[in-house]
Order: structure tokens, then C-alpha cells, then sequence
């Protein structure tokens, strides 16, 4: 029996089948499922990979460490009353002591619980990964429109005539997603691509817009500067539909071609053809992932593009939108599921008293109404001695936040830490408690991908040893807290459907979207979906936007260097890549040999340039520094890179390097640019040196 | 006859085909060449005009109901000539016998794709008699230079 | 009945020895030359070696004696490493009109690949 599965890896939320056999497991695609994302049921190498996640060593038992990184197992409700003793015991003292992790790698339902174990034990100190990636698109649409989510769908990115990819390599990132925009380019679309690095996206671009790292704004002041001059922008759409057009017009004022040109060191008649080709286009996109985002600007940047959308009307139709491309196959879940600091479950605010009074009827416990920490901030909070425990379910901060060094010097700090994971990881390693959980294609529930579409994954997989799922263990630890009720008021659940039902009741956005509606319609809703016989809303803001007064609110911003600029002591920018073969912090596909042969190690991309003059070879080790900390890794010289700028994949463990300013709106790190310096160096010296940094904890 | 074919334009060097390929046959058959700029999926061509059926001196090479160039690996002596006739470079040796593309039997008794086919997430490869992909991207191209689409047209 | 070789004929493409059961004829490779030997102890007298032969350099003969000949291995014309097929077999290759420039597998399968993806631009 083949058991339809939604992947555990990107935020595209392929489906596949995953079939028992008697010599094990067998994947199978999913082409008999009309309406999915991944069209013909194809996948990239890491959905073909999937079932390398039954590796031998996942975590079996509960752990208690004896010492760091030395662990003996112990029985699962002796680890469940030490984590509920300690978290209760230091709630009484202070509640806002404690910080929690949920995961965008596992279903809406535990991370709902989590948030809820946080709230209820009196703290907003809740937070995830979308902290270091999204963050800036979920804040900064929510300033324009109104909510922070993908506007469209797919399909809408298909039948575009213009598709403008920002900052995000989405044939590597999104590959299976990317067959949308050849489908549209197989019609005549013309295809734009602003990016620093000439990545496998650009291949496949009409207009290549290769700008410096950190300079976004600019570029799309710039093309909203020719915009509104040569009079392209929708006039209708800005007066009825937008507000802050006089305001915008003077800032774009300042930032003529040349201005502009100067800037970024993309050629003023490109950004001319690419700002008219946008406003021109009858239907236009714009895709963007971590090159806007990751920025100590990510915030405005994203509002400036959100900008450019809203006067040029392509916004609120289909075929046109705001489409972020969400990294994780449910961190847009976890972020619709209140797993922030900021925001109840659907974005309600914390410090609305009227939005605090209805959950806290619907938990019968009393809320705190103070924002509470994001994650880099908890780390650095952490290092101050100001926090005392950390609940961390599904992710590994210590490779996968900017400056990790910190992370690890944060975790050390605290007196206690619990970590729920399906391996060990860097961060497993200086737990005092380690849970077990159960991989997604181990348990079931729903998740949520990026175009707000909510689909059911089923359990295809027996879950090694005592493995359980998230949602269960986060149950135990609240009961054993002493939330035993059951239903909303309590932790009493026996099943992922019942919590999918109380997230029906309170979240309005996921109102009609149930569990039985789910398991029928394997392609899923898109949310909102306000009753359960409304079919799910594919298009937002056809009439009005989420604002208060229902409109657009354009975005006058104005451009400012990445926090840390490039000068004699280290003259390089240092900027991040990705590979299609592997995903974040390797804890999945660092298991399969499949994909580990194929992905060995980060390459350093220099130019021929720079490479003679800093006189590194192909091939060769180097020596990267930055303020913060160094890596090696060997180099490939290649002119995908700009003069000045290099650039490295991160898995392996190099956000040792990278800067952890924080973006004052979003607190989101900026992770894609910073100043680094590079010599050459034997093999002998790097194997000594990755040694070293092995032993330390912090790389892969 | 039917082969894979490959469409360059969208080959994205993902190299999913070589990771569904290997997971099912041990080892990857088809491989995926990057270059600057671009990148091409190669297995065995299937060629209508086979040189290695020509050169096998045992019969080894044969073509099956589908057209798909298969070794019996019972009359294979693994004596090399095959590689030496192959312009695409195709055979490889595991141990004493040649390996290679078989164009996935199993499936395709099922009515089903071969797995690259089947996987490649921007149809770069396509399963199709080769007229129906010339005549797939005629279409294509006819509407990239179509002079006026329904919305250009007011009274549609 | 024997096997006779006639080694001016010969390619040294070893398909006899392949298909020897009896182990009579053996192959070394060793610093650029082939090395082939026929050890008329080990024969059982079946002649597959003459029937796989591509070039007809076998016959069958009476009586036979220990025999062997050597033949310079070929380089890739492109990467200029040593291949697994002799200078012989390249010329022959060429002759029949297999390839015009003599590539190992691998060099070939990157010409291709580049041909391919070249012709579609």
C-alpha cells in the first residue's frame, strides 16, 4: 500500500509515495495526484533521497548527559518530569527565563503546542528559524499589505508574462518549483534575475541585473525612479487602491540611474530595460528568498520590492504577486501557528489586549503581553546570563545561526537545555536532555508550504526504537507541567486531528481547513479558508489588502551599506550559496551517500581576479577570516562572482564567519554580506585547522 | 521507436535523475555534465544505428521490443569492443560484464516512465517518439512569436 | 584442433582471452604495453577464441605451441592518458570509421555532452 507523503525537505511541499515492501521501503512518485505542487509527481535529488533518512544512528531514547557531548539513556518519563521540573520550577521564579525553538521541519500541529507550552507557562519567548531567513518578508509585507505570506500561488508564477527572481537561486533552492517559470518562459516570459552571483537561475535569464551584495534598495529605487518618470507605473491601481505615492516620489527622486549605477555596478540601461520590461509586463511576479531578505536592511528591502509590486498593480490579480519562496517545508505553518514573539496563532498581535483577552478565555490562563525574544536576540541574551533554559524541538542554531561561535557559547552558558531531534547534531551534543522524535514520514499531521497551501502527510514509516512524534512529547511535557485538561484549556490530546480541530476553532485563517477535509483532498487548501465549505482563497487582496484602511502602504526607504563594508584589513565581501543536493545544516541529507557523493564540500567561489591577486589556485585550500571567526575550504575560481566578492555554500558550518547585526525590525541577522579576507594555505595547515574547528563544535 | 531526450534548455544540474537512477540500480547510468552556463543529462542514446550492436562479437547487444539496446549479460565476454565503438562513451564495465542504460524494463512493462524521466523536475528529459518533441517545441516557439494574444484583443 | 594466431593480424583487443575458459590465454597490462599469451597446456580445444575474434586473426590448426606477443597501449588524444585499448585497436577503430580522434570513454562522454548542449544554443 503506497502511502502518500508530503517531502520533508523545501517549502515547494512536493508529495510522493512511500511503500512498504518486505525488504523494507520503496518510494514512488506521485503522478496520479491531480493538482499538486510538484506536477507528474517529480522530485528533486533530496525528495529521491528521502528514505536515507532511516539511517542507523537517529536518536533511539531520551538522553541525559553525564557530562558534555557523553549522554546515558534514560526512560521517557524520567526525562519528561526532569524537562517539566525544571522549566515549571523556573517559570515560578521568571517565566521570561525561559526560551523556546519550534521547527519549521515538523507539522503545524506540535509547533502550535509549543507556543502554547511557552504562553502558558507565561512567556512570548518563542521563536524558530524563520527568524534567520523570512523574517524580513514576514514583517515587511505585513507593513505593506497587511499580512506577511506569498500572495499568489504556483500557477500564478506560470502565467506571468514578466518574472523578476530577487536575490534567490531558485532553480537550486526550489528546483521543482522552478519548472514554473520555465513553463512561463516556454510561452514567451521574459525572465529577470537580480542577483550577485551568476547561479543556475540565471542561466535561464532574458536580463541578468548582477548588483553588490547589500545594495537592493537602491536597485529597486532606482527602477521605481525610471517607473514613475516615464509616467509606467498603474495610476488607477495607486490612487485607489495605495497610499505614501507623494512620499515615495521624492525619495525615488534621489536615486537617478547613474546614482544607482554607482551603487550596485549594475549598467544603467539594463536597470532602464529591466524597471520598463516590470511596469510594461500585463502580468508580473517577483520571487525572492535570502539575498533580499538576509539583511541588517532585510525589512525594508523587502517593503521596497512590495513597493515596486503595488505601483506597477501587479498585485492582487492572478497571474502577478509577492511571491517569497518559504525555505522549509513548514515554516510557513510554524509562522501561521504563532510560533513568534510577537504574534497569538494567525498573526494576532500580543500586545493587542482585546487579542490577549481572547486567548486567554480560549486557555483560561493569564497572558503575558510583552513581546518577547527572537532568537538571535535569546542567544546574545543567553551570553548575558540572562537566561536560564532553552527548549529547542527541530533545530541546530549552532551551525545554522549567523556567528555561530556565539550560539555555542550561549548554550553552554544556560543551565539547562533540551533539545528534540531525529539525529545528533552540534547542538544535541551540549543538551542535558535529548528527546527522540519521530521524522515527519514517521507520524502525521498537516503543514502548511509557501503558498499558504495546507496539506495532510500521512505516517508511511515505523519510527526507530523509542522515537515518538513532536506532538506527543510536547503533550507529555505540558501535562507533566500541570496543563492536564483536556481540550484547549490543556494538554490533553490523543491525536493530531484533535489539535488540528482546536487550531480550526482559534485560528481564523485555518477555520474550515479540517483534518477530514485534509485527508480527502491530498492537494490541500490554501489558506484563508473561513468556513468548511469555502474551497480556499488562491489570490489575495483582489478587492482590499489586510492595512487597517485596506490599502497598499508604499514604502519610501533609503539605501545604507551592510553593517560591516569591506576596508584594507579585510578587503573582500563574504556572501552565502546553497547547493541543490543538500539542505541547511546537513542533518538529513548528510545521511545519504546519495547525495553526500554527489555534494562533497564547500567550494569558495573567487574570480580570476582576485584569485591572482590574493594568488590562490583552483582546487587549492584557503584560509577565510572574518571578525568573527575562520574556515577553509578549497576554492574554485570562476567568474560566477563579481571582482571583490566571494561566496561559499553555508552547510558544512560556515556561519562561523558571518555577522550577526541584527536587522532593527525584523532582528533577522546579515548573514549575506560581510567583509573577509582570503590567503592561501597547504593541506596541511586546513586539516589542521578543520580539526580544530571540529573539536570546537561548530562545523560539520 | 521511443527514447529518452534530452532538452537542454531546462536541464537546472539538479542531477536528480542520477540519484533516482543510482538508488534503484546501484549505480547511476545517466550523468549530468555542467558547464558554464548550461549542463546536459547523458545515458545511452539507443541509437536506431547502433555501433556497439555492430561491433559485439557475441550478439551480446540486442534490441528489445521497445527498441532499447540491452546486454545479455550471459553471451557478454566483457572484450571492450563496445567501448570502443561507443561515440557517447556510454559502456562501462562492472567486473567481467558491460553496464549501462536499460531503459528501466520493469517499468516500462508497466506502462511507466524510466525513473529520470519520471523524476527530472523540468522535463530536460522527455519520453516521447522524437516527432512529438519536435513538435511540442514548433508549438513553443510559434507562441513565443505569436504577434497578438487573447488580451491584446479587446473584444475577446 | 588448435588455435592458430596470427599476430600481424591481431589488434589486441583480447575478446579471445575474455572468452577462454580454460585459462590458455592470459592478458597483463603493465607500463603501457599488453602483453598476450597462449599456454597450449591449459586448451581444451573448444576454438570460442576463434569465433569472438573481431578481425579474424585465429585459425584452427593441428598442433599448436606456446605463443605470445606484445602490443603498445593507446593514449587518450585529448587528456593524454593511457587507455585500456591498444594502438592497434585505435587504428583499426579509425579504419572502420568508429571515430576520426581517438578519445578515452571519459573524454567522450564530456564531447558529447558539450556537442549536445552546444547544438541546442
Amino acid at each position: 500500500m503506497r502511502v502518500p507523503v508530503v517531502c520533508p525537505y523545501c517549502g515547494v511541499g512536493c508529495r510522493l509515495y512511500i511503500e512498504k515492501t518486505p525488504e523494507g521501503y520503496r518510494l514512488d512518485y506521485a503522478d496520479d495526484i491531480p493538482g499538486i505542487p510538484n506536477e507528474n509527481g517529480s522530485l528533486c535529488p533530496k525528495g529521491n533521497a528521502v528514505l536515507d533518512l532511516l539511517s542507523k544512528d537517529r536518536l533511539k531514547k531520551p538522553l541525559k548527559a553525564k557530562e558534555e557531548g557523553k549522554f546515558v539513556e534514560v526512560s521517557w518519563s524520567d526525562a519528561i518530569k526532569e524537562v517539566a521540573e525544571r522549566l515549571r520550577e523556573i517559570a515560578r521564579d521568571d517565566p521570561n527565563q525561559l526560551m523556546f525553538f519550534g521547527s519549521a521541519k515538523t507539522y503545524n500541529e506540535p509547533n502550535y503546542l509549543i507556543q502554547k507550552l511557552a504562553r502558558m507557562l507565561g512567556t512570548n519567548n518563542i521563536d524558530h528559524c524563520a527568524r534567520l531567513c523570512h523574517s524580513s518578508t514576514v514583517a515587511g509585507l505585513k507593513a505593506v499589505f497587511g499580512a506577511g505570506a506569498m500572495t499568489n500561488t504556483y500557477r500564478d508564477i506560470e502565467m506571468a508574462d514578466v518574472i523578476v527572481i530577487w536575490g534567490h537561486n531558485y532553480a537550486e533552492t526550489h528546483p521543482v518549483g522552478f519548472r514554473y517559470v520555465l513553463k512561463a518562459k516556454e510561452r514567451g516570459a521574459k525572465v529577470i534575475v537580480v542577483d550577485p552571483r551568476y547561479t543556475r537561475t540565471a542561466w535561464f535569464s532574458d536580463m541578468f541585473l548582477q548588483l553588490y551584495p547589500g545594495t537592493d534598495i537602491a536597485l529597486a529605487n532606482g527602477m521605481m525612479h525610471v517607473i514613475i518618470k516615464h509616467g509606467l507605473y498603474d495610476k488607477d491601481f495607486v490612487e485607489k487602491r495605495t497610499v505614501g505615492f507623494s512620499e515615495l516620489k521624492k525619495t525615488v527622486e534621489k536615486y537617478p540611474l547613474k546614482r544607482v549605477e554607482e551603487i550596485t555596478s549594475v549598467p544603467a540601461e539594463l536597470i532602464e530595460e529591466a524597471a520598463v520590461t516590470f511596469a510594461r509586463a500585463e502580468n508580473a511576479v517577483i520571487t525572492w528568498a535570502m539575498g533580499l531578505t538576509q539583511s541588517v536592511h532585510g525589512y525594508d528591502n523587502v517593503r521596497a520590492v512590495a513597493t515596486l509590486i503595488a505601483i506597477t498593480g501587479h498585485i492582487g490579480k492572478p497571474g502577478n504577486g509577492a511571491s517569497p519562496m518559504r525555505g522549509q517545508n513548514n515554516v510557513q505553518g510554524a509562522c501561521d501557528l504563532g510560533v513568534l514573539p510577537n504574534v497569538f496563532p494567525g498573526y494576532r498581535p500580543v500586545t493587542d489586549p482585546e487579542e490577549r483577552k481572547a486567548f486567554e478565555k480560549f486557555w483560561g490562563v493569564q497572558l503575558s503581553g510583552d513581546v518577547g525574544l527572537t532568537t538571535v536576540e535569546a542567544t546574545h541574551e543567553a551570553l548575558r546570563g540572562r537566561l536560564r533554559a532553552y527548549y529547542i524541538m527541530g533545530e541546530n542554531p549552532v551551525i545554522s545561526e549567523a556567528n555561530s561561535r556565539n550560539v555555542l557559547r550561549a548554550l553552554r552558558k544556560l543551565e539547562f537545555l533540551v533539545v528534540q531531534d531525529i539525529f545528533p547534531t552540534e547542538t544535541t551534543r551540549l543538551a542535558d536532555i535529548v528527546l527522540p522524535a519521530t521524522s515527519m514520514l514517521e507520524n502525521e499531521g498537516s503543514l502548511t508550504n509557501t503558498e499558504r497551501r495546507v496539506q495532510w502527510s500521512f505516517k508511511a514509516i515505523e519510527p526507530p526504537g523509542e522515537a515518538r512524534p513532536d506532538w506527543w512529547i510536547v503533550s507529555e511535557i505540558g501535562k507533566a507541567v500541570g496543563f492536564t485538561e483536556s481540550g484547549a484549556k490543556g494538554f490533553n490530546y490523543t491525536s493530531p486531528e484533535e489539535i488540528l480541530r482546536e487550531i480550526n476553532a482559534i485560528v481564523p485563517q485555518y477555520r474550515g481547513i479540517t483534518p477530514e477535509r485534509l485527508k480527502k483532498n491530498l492537494a490541500g487548501i490554501h489558506w484563508p479558508c473561513p468556513s468548511e465549505d469555502h474551497p480556499g482563497t488562491r489570490v489575495l487582496y483582489t478587492e482590499r489588502f489586510l492595512t487597517p484602511d485596506g490599502k497598499a502602504h508604499l514604502a519610501s526607504v533609503e539605501h545604507r551599506p551592510p553593517a560591516e563594508t569591506p576596508d584594507e584589513e579585510y578587503p573582500l565581501i563574504l556572501t552565502t550559496m546553497r547547493y541543490v543536493g543538500h539542505f541547511h545544516t546537513l542533518t538529513m541529507t548528510g545521511r545519504s551517500e546519495l547525495l553526500r557523493k554527489r555534494w562533497r564540500e564547500p567550494f569558495l567561489e573567487v574570480h580570476p581576479n582576485d584569485a591572482e591577486r590574493f594568488e590562490l589556485k583552483d582546487g587549492e585550500w584557503a584560509l577565510i577570516e572574518t571578525r568573527r571567526g575562520r574556515y577553509v575550504a578549497r576554492v574554485k575560481v570562476t567568474k560566477a562572482v563579481k571582482p571583490g566578492v566571494v561566496a561559499i555554500p553555508w552547510h558544512w558550518g560556515a556561519n562561523v564567519l558571518t555577522n550577526d547585526a541584527l536587522d532593527p525590525v525584523s532582528k533577522i541577522p546579515d548573514t549575506k554580506a560581510c567583509a573577509s579576507r582570503v590567503k592561501a594555505i597547504s593541506d596541511a595547515e586546513a586539516k589542521r585547522i578543520l580539526e580544530e574547528l571540529r573539536n570546537e563544535g561548530v562545523v560539520a | 521507436m521511443t527514447g529518452i531526450l534530452i532538452d537542454p534548455g531546462k536541464c537546472i544540474a539538479c542531477r536528480a535523475c542520477e540519484v533516482a537512477c543510482e538508488r534503484e540500480h546501484g549505480r547511476s547510468f545517466i550523468t549530468v555534465f555542467e558547464f558554464e552556463g548550461s549542463a546536459v543529462p547523458l545515458n545511452c542514446r539507443h541509437c536506431e544505428k547502433a555501433p556497439c550492436i555492430e561491433a559485439c562479437p557475441t550478439g551480446a547487444l540486442f534490441r528489445d521490443k521497445d527498441g532499447a539496446v540491452m546486454v545479455d549479460v550471459k553471451k557478454c565476454i566483457g572484450c571492450d569492443m563496445c567501448l570502443l565503438a561507443c561515440p557517447f562513451g556510454i559502456p562501462e564495465m562492472a567486473g567481467k560484464i558491460m553496464v549501462k542504460c536499460d531503459l528501466c524494463p520493469e517499468r516500462r512493462a508497466e506502462g511507466k516512465l524510466p525513473l529520470c524521466v519520471q523524476t527530472c523536475p523540468t522535463r530536460a528529459l522527455t519520453y516521447e517518439e522524437p516527432n512529438e518533441f519536435s513538435v511540442r517545441r514548433r508549438k513553443s516557439y510559434a507562441e513565443r512569436i505569436a504577434l497578438r494574444r487573447a488580451h491584446d484583443v479587446p473584444q475577446l | 584442433m588448435f588455435p592458430n594466431f596470427d599476430w600481424e593480424k591481431c589488434i589486441g583487443c583480447i575478446a579471445c582471452v575474455r572468452t577462454c575458459r580454460g585459462g590458455a590465454l592470459s592478458y597483463t597490462d603493465r607500463e603501457g604495453i599488453r602483453t598476450i599469451t597462449f599456454e597450449p597446456g591449459l586448451c581444451d580445444g573448444d576454438l570460442l577464441c576463434l569465433e569472438v575474434c573481431p578481425v579474424g586473426a585465429i585459425e584452427p590448426s593441428p598442433k599448436s605451441s606456446g605463443d605470445s606477443a606484445t602490443f603498445p597501449l593507446a593514449r587518450c588524444e585529448n587528456c593524454g592518458k593511457l587507455t585500456d585499448f591498444t594502438v592497434k585497436e585505435v587504428e583499426w577503430g579509425k579504419e572502420r570509421g568508429l571515430f576520426d580522434v581517438f578519445l578515452c570513454p571519459e573524454c567522450r562522454r564530456v564531447e558529447s555532452a558539450k556537442r549536445i548542449g552546444e547544438g541546442f544554443e
